[in-house]
């Protein structure tokens, strides 16, 4: 009997402990929330008031190129001409430079990105058509600063195609990356960036968004403050996009400028442990998959607090009264039967706002993210790649990406003939992937409101 | 040795005189289950209840009557602490249970109302199946043991006479039940954390006569194994089901007798005014 009592006693001070636990995470989630509010004031103010310092990620010319004129991990070489669709580097043995395309070459220049390794790299450059079977089309030394001709064949233009029962909407444009040749530019970089973007949004949002809810509605008395944060995040709701693109650029992509002199890798090392290859991840961030998913959290952010609030608010006081009255505590009333309940109406905003976030052009645009990407995050080329190189789901987020909406609007924005036919095709996948989740969030609600008919 | 007092005076505070020895005929039967004591309670400034001493006797069932606001609800709410839910709330006095002040800073409110369980007026299941309304309460006690489970689920479902009718259909959700239904199953629900008190704030004023009766005949069996408090409006329903009867008035307690001689022969007017104009 004793030691029973004694059993009782200990879980008395853990459900206690747990309900404290749970309490400060709700606080913390709403203090994160307001956090990430004040930044976006914080920076949409210093990047209006900062005078001249231009874009962090601005390449540098060849000429001034050296090791301490390295941007962010970004080489600058002149050249001549690229024509075509992408190339690689092959005798590159540590991946330093990836790959680039023509869409690359800017004013007769072409920036490497190196993944942030702080030498300048040093090998043999060649360069090929990424398609496999292609002959090398170019061959080039690292010579140091100077100039480097690259020749490459013009390929033959195009004629208007005639339509086909699919159209432009073929097998091929749904697999491959884009390019130049609006007959060979495909979404698959594009929809797995989408489909990464609003994952990484949603893991970020989702928590955050439904514990500040919690807090607010379930524990924050009604004070001064409470009803200032309460406005704010209202407020903030109404922000356009395109403001919250520019707090990501400075917050997320610069890092207010932080490592412009000096860029700095983070090297994660604690990964061999269990087994992966360590990750280099440079600082400042520039515009990889976790700075878009960072900005377009905080734009869904306002959205899902307030929906899921109206959510609880609209569970009736007798639920909680009845769950009260069985013994439970405050948080088990919350976690057990409060939530469950509002678990559809939590959903739907959830789900509105992340389909508002994939189709969100602006902001994207704004943290610098490129159109002409031919390969998916992390480089991850199929299933049985991922099986083989676990360790590139972990370094996806850390990689350049384009997405869906960047992707259409370059290709409406595309001189060249028959591109305006790639854009409708790439509108109808938006679409399709838009639907599709909205059929999700219907089809989740209708399961989850056949229990709750008050 | 219970003294009651009685007041005549709803609004002056009471006098010496109107102190009256309590009748012979009320039982005494060695100490009540719950028992309160000078006790007072506040919503806020507003003041709802004044001055209660009542004894609530073991497995017997105690009817509270009086008319709409006069605190009967807030009374029973406040012997499970239901009402420090509501922000500013205030009570004042002794509330024993078993002998022990359950408003002690050291009384763990969670455990209290488990021991004493509490149904509503309206029907309130969870949006989930039967069996998790049921065994929701173990649940939270950290009763994890799934076949320990069904068996207090079946349990308290027999004891609430839904047994059979829900059986074959335990993994449904309990909102597609039928509204005599969903109160019986709150009253398994309620019964599923082994309580030894039930308060019931007028369980069955929303229900059709069949399942109404329904509802009186369960609290018939229960009073065997539980001490049981009732608020009820209907007065034919507490003649009917309870040994006690409670009246109050204002927040204040007007009366408390045994139910056959408080319905035929009440010795406050207030009462008999009461009885009188409901009855007709
Ligand atoms: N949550 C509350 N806040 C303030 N006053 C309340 C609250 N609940 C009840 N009251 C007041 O307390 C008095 C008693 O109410 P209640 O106990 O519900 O009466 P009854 O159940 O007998 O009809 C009423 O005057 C009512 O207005
Ligand atoms: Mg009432």
């Amino acid at each position: 009997m004793k030691q029973r009592d004694d059993i009782y006693e200990r879980r008395l001070i853990w459900r206690h402990r747990v309900g404290l636990c749970f309490e400060w995470l709700c606080r913390l989630a709403t203090m994160g929330a307001l956090a990430m509010l004040v930044l976006l004031m914080g920076s949409i103010f210093s990047s209006a008031l900062s005078p001249g310092r231009g874009s962090g990620l601005a390449p540098v010319s060849l000429t001034e190129i050296s090791k301490t004129h390295e941007v962010n991990g970004n080489l600058t070489y002149a050249v001549s001409k690229v024509v075509g669709g992408d190339f690689c580097f092959k005798s590159d043995p540590e991946e330093k430079i990836k790959s680039f395309s023509s869409a690359d070459v800017r004013d007769g220049k072409v920036v490497f990105n190196h993944n942030g390794k702080r030498a300048s790299p040093l090998f043999d450059l060649t360069v090929r058509e990424i398609s496999p079977g292609k002959e090398p089309i170019g061959k080039f030394k690292d010579v140091g600063p100077g100039h480097i001709p690259l020749e490459c064949p013009v390929p033959d233009v195009h004629p208007p195609q005639p339509a086909k029962p699919w159209g432009w909407l073929t097998w091929n444009f749904l697999t491959h990356g884009n390019s130049d040749d609006p007959l060979q530019a495909g979404i698959m970089a594009g929809f797995w960036g989408s489909v990464w973007l609003v994952g990484l949004t949603g893991l970020m949002v989702v928590p955050t968004g439904v514990g500040a809810a919690v807090y607010l509605e379930e524990y924050a008395k009604p004070t001064s403050l409470t009803k200032f944060i309460q406005l704010n995040i209202a407020n903030l709701a109404g922000v356009p996009s395109i403001v919250y693109g520019i707090l990501g650029f400075t917050v997320f992509s610069r890092m207010f400028g932080a490592f412009d002199k000096q860029e700095t890798i983070v090297s994660l090392t604690f990964l061999q442990g269990f087994g992966f290859k360590p990750i280099d991840i440079a600082l400042p961030l520039g515009p990889v998959i976790l700075s878009g998913a960072c900005t377009l959290a905080l734009l869904s952010l306002p959205v899902v607090i307030i929906t899921s609030q109206e959510t609880l608010r609209s569970i009736p006081a007798s639920l909680r009264h009845a769950a009260y009255a069985l013994g439970a505590t405050k948080w088990q009333t919350i976690w057990h039967q409060v939530l469950p309940a509002s678990l559809p109406g939590i959903l739907t905003g959830v789900i509105l706002s992340l389909s508002r976030a994939i189709g969100e052009a602006a902001p994207i645009a704004v943290i610098g993210v490129a159109a002409h990407l031919s390969f998916a995050p992390g480089r991850i080329t199929g299933i049985s790649d991922l099986v083989q190189n676990p360790d590139k789901l972990l370094r996806a987020p850390f990689d350049r990406f384009t997405a869906l909406p960047t992707l259409v609007y370059s290709w409406v924005n595309e001189a060249s003939p028959n591109f305006e036919h790639v854009a409708a095709a790439g509108i109808i996948v938006l679409l399709a992937t838009l639907l599709t989740m909205n059929g999700t969030a219907i089809f989740i609600r209708q399961r989850f409101q056949k229990w709750n008919r008050w | 040795m219970a003294l009651v007092k009685r007041f005549t005076q709803f609004v002056d505070p009471p006098n010496e005189g109107n102190i009256t020895q309590v009748p012979e005929s009320v039982p005494t039967l060695g100490t009540p289950k719950i028992e309160t004591r000078g006790m007072s309670f506040f919503y806020g400034t507003k003041q709802a209840l004044y001055d209660i001493n009542l004894q609530i006797q073991s497995r017997a069932v105690t009817a509270l009557i009086g008319p709409s606001g006069c605190g009967k609800s807030t009374y029973l709410r406040s012997l499970n602490r239901m009402n420090d839910i509501i922000e500013g709330t205030r009570v004042t006095g002794e509330v024993l249970l078993d002998g022990a002040d359950i408003y002690n800073r050291d009384v763990d409110v969670v455990s209290l109302r488990k021991r004493v369980g509490m149904v509503f007026q309206k029907s309130t299941p969870f949006p989930k199946s039967i069996f998790d309304n049921i065994a929701f309460g173990p649940r939270i006690a950290g009763q994890t043991n799934k076949s320990e489970l069904q068996v207090i689920v079946e349990r308290s479902l027999k004891q609430a006479a839904l047994w059979n009718e829900v059986k074959d259909r335990l993994k449904e959700s309990a909102m597609a039940l039928s509204g005599g239904q969903q109160q019986r199953l709150c009253i398994a629900r309620a019964l599923a954390t082994n309580p030894e008190v039930l308060l019931m704030d007028e369980p069955a004023s929303a229900l059709d006569p069949a399942s109404t009766a329904r509802i009186e005949d369960l609290i018939f069996e229960l009073k065997q194994n539980y001490t049981i408090v009732i608020v009820t409006h209907n007065m034919q329903q507490a003649a009917r089901i309870s040994e006690m009867t409670a009246f109050f008035c204002v927040g204040r307690l007007v009366e408390i007798g045994q139910t056959k001689q408080l319905f035929t022969n009440p010795t406050q007017k207030e009462t008999e005014d009461y009885i009188t104009g409901r009855f007709g």
